[in-house]
């Protein structure tokens, strides 16, 4: 029989990017999307008994509602709409820009930055998507299987959220649909 | 003006590793839940075998009552049952009367 330490490693490493890439969407700020991963694995960890016991999708979904519930309760207790604003913090962390032309460097962070601006921007159903997708690195399928939607209103979504991203950032967005 | 999907996605892309967390990050967060006290975990094979009924830890047993208690419950008892055994001073009376 696994030991819990076993157990939970093997249920966060299978989850929390996804579970990450959804509250960075929820919540828009990237460090308090990081707490909220350690609060909901948190409680995962206390409930181990019963999260281990449940499949694996039924798993996921159990975690995803502990994430929503936190993220609703954050948006509640401290108008994180407002900390949208400063986050998604495009600056946050250091890039290796080694051997980057200057000049590239700083029309790229120009770019980063509108994109950042552009991302917060977007109401919040069509960030979740987006950050799920480009962030957690889910396909479509999965995303609607965490957030209780169809596969192709995921789908949907991501194309509004891109389109909505390429307008702002006068980016040529072609008419196809999305894969995934 | 840039042009094309790929634009957006590399950009996109570029995006999403900065936002990302860390392989460190990941490493410290597990680490700080680890390092809260452990969960209990059933043994659920012993659950399958018993019809996958949950198993209940032992009942505990309370701590025996005093000597004297029992003493004085004993003595209160009697008391009771002599008191309510006892006829009322109407009936002794009507008693006493017929027997004259």
């Amino acid at each position: 029989m696994a030991t819990p330490e076993q157990l939970f490693t093997e249920i966060f490493e299978a989850n929390h990017r996804a579970v990450h890439a959804y509250l960075l969407g929820r919540v828009g700020d990237r460090e308090l999307a990081r707490d909220l991963v350690q609060e909901t694995f948190l409680r995962v960890w206390r409930r181990l008994d019963e999260v281990a016991a449940l499949p694996s999708e039924r798993r996921q979904a159990w975690i995803f509602t502990v994430a929503r519930n936190l993220a609703t309760d954050t948006h509640r207790s401290r108008a994180t709409r407002d900390a949208t604003i400063r986050a998604l913090d495009v600056t946050a962390q250091a890039e290796s820009a080694a051997a980057e032309n200057p000049e590239t460097r700083v029309q790229r962070d120009e770019l980063l930055e509108e994109l950042g601006e552009a991302v917060r921007a977007l109401p919040e159903d069509l960030r979740v998507v987006l950050a799920m997708r480009v962030v957690g690195e889910l396909t479509s399928a999965e995303i609607g299987a965490a957030l209780g939607q169809p596969a192709g209103t995921v789908r949907y979504k991501l194309a509004k959220a891109r389109r909505a991203l390429a307008e702002r950032l006068q980016l040529v967005e072609p008419e196809v649909g999305e894969s995934g | 003006m840039m042009t094309g999907r790929s634009d957006l996605d590399r950009l996109l892309d570029v995006w999403a590793r900065r936002v990302r967390l860390t392989p460190a990050e990941v490493a410290d967060i597990r680490q700080r839940i680890l390092a809260t006290p452990s969960p209990a975990l059933h043994d659920r094979t012993a659950s399958a075998r018993s019809g996958g009924e949950e198993e209940r830890p032992s009942p505990t047993l309370p701590a025996p009552l005093d000597p004297t208690w029992w003493q004085s419950f004993a003595s209160q008892v009697a008391t009771v049952i002599v008191s309510a055994t006892r006829s009322g001073p109407f009936a002794t009376g009507a008693l006493t009367a017929s027997y004259r």
